[in-house]
């Protein structure tokens, strides 16, 4: 194997980024937002990607301030050690239980191809490949992701393009439908729900050139608002409004329904499905992989990869723990709306408190000295 | 150790290799591949044990209740701590009779490889008939009548009986729309009479009762009388609306079907036909047309007829709020060839055919007008996707009308219907 230099490149980071963001949501959104705010939802996309947009600023600002720590690093710099190190365990939980909670859902959406296998079965399968990876660091993590991503965005492609001949734009009228204060809350939700904005406190000093960052999370927002856009309209132009809500996974529904040509390319929901299964995966990597590297930088661990496989077990327990397929949804919903205020409230302040206590300029200093 | 790790190693692979598979996979020889489904009322109690063998080819299974075993005898009436299940409902009969058509592959196999002329095999596909309550339990009731799994990712038409439909036919839609297998590009069709009997049909170019009914709906642009939805249309329908237009099937004798006409579902229910000329219309004004011949009386001879075919033709309804009232406008273009005259009358000449097109617009709008206040006063029902339009141009008014649509305000609604028709041929005689 080749060695792991761990940098990667600001197109890997782009990647990481975009992948991680539809990780699950990509084949629900549509469904959850035509419950909520019907056909209005492009509007909601809209919102919730300019939500994310300000809390990714401050993070990558945080982040910039400190170009070679992560977040278990100098959080509790800021705060001190006594405030500092509890808040990224509470983040280090969170990112086992995101793991988690998109493991649950990759695996009930897998049972419905393979039903009379046990779920138990497919967790661990998934899990211990991801442990074997993750156990690599974040090149191998990347490049894996690097190769699967192509196909997979041509994949989404195609299946929109197939659908644009079906799709009927008036079913998108009208625009405005839903009030005002549910589109804001509806916007609020979709940014909370965008997991993966939160990596780069993580991943930032794994840059090769940092100073990417933010042409490259933005760019990833935009290449990630254009995906979910993309299929929104056209799962709605394609079932309509109504009929989309009675659907649990609208995306594959409509790559089963598609036929390209009259009956040339049929069962389309074979492509997809093998591809996705690969992208979801990727984010359960990247999740894994954020949890062990912070829980090893609290611990003070040279190597992350020691860290990988006790958090397995608990990844496993903690995805098994939802009884049906609707608690898994209800639960994933109370997830991100609380990581979601965490995100949005956590690099702010820190960035706030670091200002005012001068703690980039007296590290930066000690870092000079250091060398 | 050293010396035993390439065994191991080799062990290892040599598991992954064994082990791995497929743990759900059902061969496809112990598959039956359902063609078509029908659904019914069950047959009364009577008819149990008749129609073993009906019509050489075709093998019937006949139908049973379910939970004829259950021997627990209600007379017996011990003293019972513990509350007792009720015995299974054996007085009730079922609600629905699902019957499957499934090729014999083993006939199929022989017949293909003797060169088509063979015919000396037995028959070629088996039509089993099961009932239960709800789909899934009579699938797997399905079971105790054929020994292979059933599977139904290559389904095509599903039949429900109009009997069936006038109690609603959301009950059956479910099996068919949450079931993964089943493709959403299935024709769906109400059977005039038994359901049972079209699958049963042998028809003499087909091997198969559902491909020759899937075929038949097909071929929309060679008349305009029958309906070519899939089940994907159907859906949409219903969920918007819960009022569509289904194809109308029956089975006029043991060897031939019987495919034109529509089924009016409304609200999920069945509530009447239409007519194979009224079908033409709701075709038209849904600007479904894609082709069709039309009869029109010779201008000049009232007693002959003059026949022109569709070659093309676009529909585009639009809509207005006037005084609070929506009006409907149809507008539509087509274009004809004239491709049959029972007369002697030149029709070489413009003014004539000026005067064929003016005959040919009014039959044509004569024909949309006739369905749409067929709609309107008789059946109550928006198939023609008004409401949708409304809620799509004008929400604030659709919220205040949306729950009385169908039965007050769409009866009132405006509609306008313009289509002119221009001739362009005459094939090759004057």
């Amino acid at each position: 194997m080749l060695k792991n230099s761990d940098r990667i490149t600001a197109l890997q980071m782009f990647i990481i980024l975009v992948s991680t963001f539809n990780a699950i949501e990509v084949i629900v959104v549509p469904r959850v937002l035509a419950l909520t705010v019907g056909q209005d939802g492009w509007l909601v996309l809209i919102g919730g990607h300019f939500l994310s947009a300000i809390a990714v600023f401050f993070i990558v600002k945080l982040g910039m301030l400190y170009p070679h720590e992560t977040f278990a690093e100098y959080a509790p710099k800021i705060l001190g050690r006594f405030l500092g190190i509890p808040i990224v365990a509470v983040a280090a939980i969170f990112w086992v239980l995101i793991c988690a909670r998109i493991l649950r859902q990759f695996a009930d959406f897998i049972q419905l191809i393979l039903p009379q296998t046990p779920i138990e079965v497919i967790i661990l399968t998934v899990l211990l490949v991801a442990g074997y990876i993750a156990r690599h660091g974040i090149e191998p993590i990347a490049r894996t992701i690097e190769i699967l991503f192509p196909v997979f965005i041509s994949i989404l492609g195609l299946l929109v393009l197939g659908s644009l001949i079906e799709v009927d734009l008036m079913r998108l009228l009208p625009i405005l439908d839903a009030s005002p204060k549910i589109l804001a809350l509806e916007s609020i939700k979709t940014s909370f729900g965008l997991e993966g904005q939160e990596i780069l406190l993580m991943l930032l000093p794994f840059m090769a050139i940092p100073e990417k960052a933010y042409s490259t999370v933005y760019g990833a927002l935009i290449c990630n608002l254009v995906i979910r856009w993309a299929l929104f309209v056209a799962v709605i132009g394609f079932f309509g409004v109504e009929l989309t809500k009675t659907l649990v996974w609208p995306v594959e529904e409509l790559s089963r329904s598609l036929t390209i040509g009259g009956t040339f390319i049929g069962r389309f929901d074979s492509f997809l499905i093998s591809l996705w299964v690969t992208v979801a995966f990727t984010s359960i990597l990247v999740f894994l992989f954020l949890a062990s590297l912070t829980v090893s930088r609290i611990m003070k661990f040279r190597e992350q990869s020691i860290t990988v496989l006790p958090l397995i077990p608990l990844i496993f327990i903690a995805a098994l723990l939802p009884d049906s397929i609707v608690t898994t949804e209800e639960w994933s919903d109370y997830l991100s709306n609380v990581w979601g205020v965490f995100i949005f409230t956590i690099p702010p302040l820190l960035l706030l408190i670091s200002y005012i206590r001068g703690t980039h300029k007296k590290n930066s200093r000690e870092r000079l000295k250091e060398r | 150790m050293k010396a035993i790790r390439p065994f191991l190693i080799l062990i290892f692979a040599a598991v992954i290799v064994i082990c791995a598979g497929c743990s759900n996979r059902v061969e496809i020889n112990d598959r039956s591949i359902v063609l078509g489904v029908a659904i019914d009322k069950p047959a009364a109690p009577e008819e149990e044990g008749q129609g073993k063998e009906q019509q050489g080819g075709t093998q019937t299974g006949n139908q049973q209740n379910q939970g004829e075993d259950s021997g627990s005898s209600p007379q017996k009436q011990e003293s019972e701590e513990f509350l007792r299940p009720e015995p299974p409902s054996e007085g009730k009969s079922p609600r629905y009779a699902m019957t499957i058509e499934t090729p014999i592959i083993k006939a199929l196999a022989g017949g293909g490889d003797g060169g088509g002329g063979g015919g000396g095999g037995g028959p070629k596909k088996l039509v089993v008939s099961a009932t239960g309550d709800t789909f899934w339990d009579i699938e797997r009731s399905l079971s105790i009548r054929i020994g292979r799994q059933d599977f139904y990712g290559h389904l095509k038409v599903l039949i429900i009986s109009e009997e069936v439909a006038r109690e609603g036919i959301l009950p059956v839609m479910d099996f068919f729309t949450r079931r993964r297998e089943i493709q959403q590009n299935i024709k769906l069709a109400i059977a005039n009479g038994e359901a049972r009997k079209v699958l049963e049909v042998e028809p003499p170019e087909e091997d198969f009762a559902a491909f020759y009914l899937d075929s038949m709906l097909q071929s929309l642009y060679r008349t305009s009388a029958k309906i070519n939805t899939d089940m994907l249309e159907i859906r949409r329908d219903l969920t918007d609306s819960g009022n569509v237009v289904l194809p109308r099937v029956r089975a006029s004798s043991p060897t031939e079907i019987v495919a034109g006409g529509a089924a009016l579902i409304k609200d999920w229910k069945f509530i009447g036909w239409l007519s194979e000329v009224e079908t033409s219309g709701y075709n038209i004004a849904r600007g479904n047309v894609t082709g069709g011949a039309i009869n029109i009386v010779d201008p000049k001879d009232p007693e002959g007829l003059i026949t022109v075919l569709l070659r093309g033709s676009q529909i585009k309804t639009s809509l207005e709020l006037v005084d609070q009232k929506p009006v409907y406008t149809i507008e539509g273009i087509s274009e004809w060839d004239i491709v049959e005259k029972g007369t002697e009358t030149m029709l070489w000449d413009t003014s004539y055919l000026a005067q064929v097109e003016k005959r040919l617009e009014m039959e044509v709008q004569r024909r949309v007008i006739h369905v749409i206040d067929k709609m309107q006063r008789e059946f109550k029902a928006d198939v023609f996707g008004f409401g949708g339009m409304l809620s799509q141009k004008h929400p604030d008014y659709w919220a205040k009308v949306k729950s009385q649509w169908d039965d007050k305000y769409f009866p009132e609604a405006e509609v306008y219907v313009k289509v002119t028709a221009d001739i362009r041929r005459t094939e090759t005689k004057t």
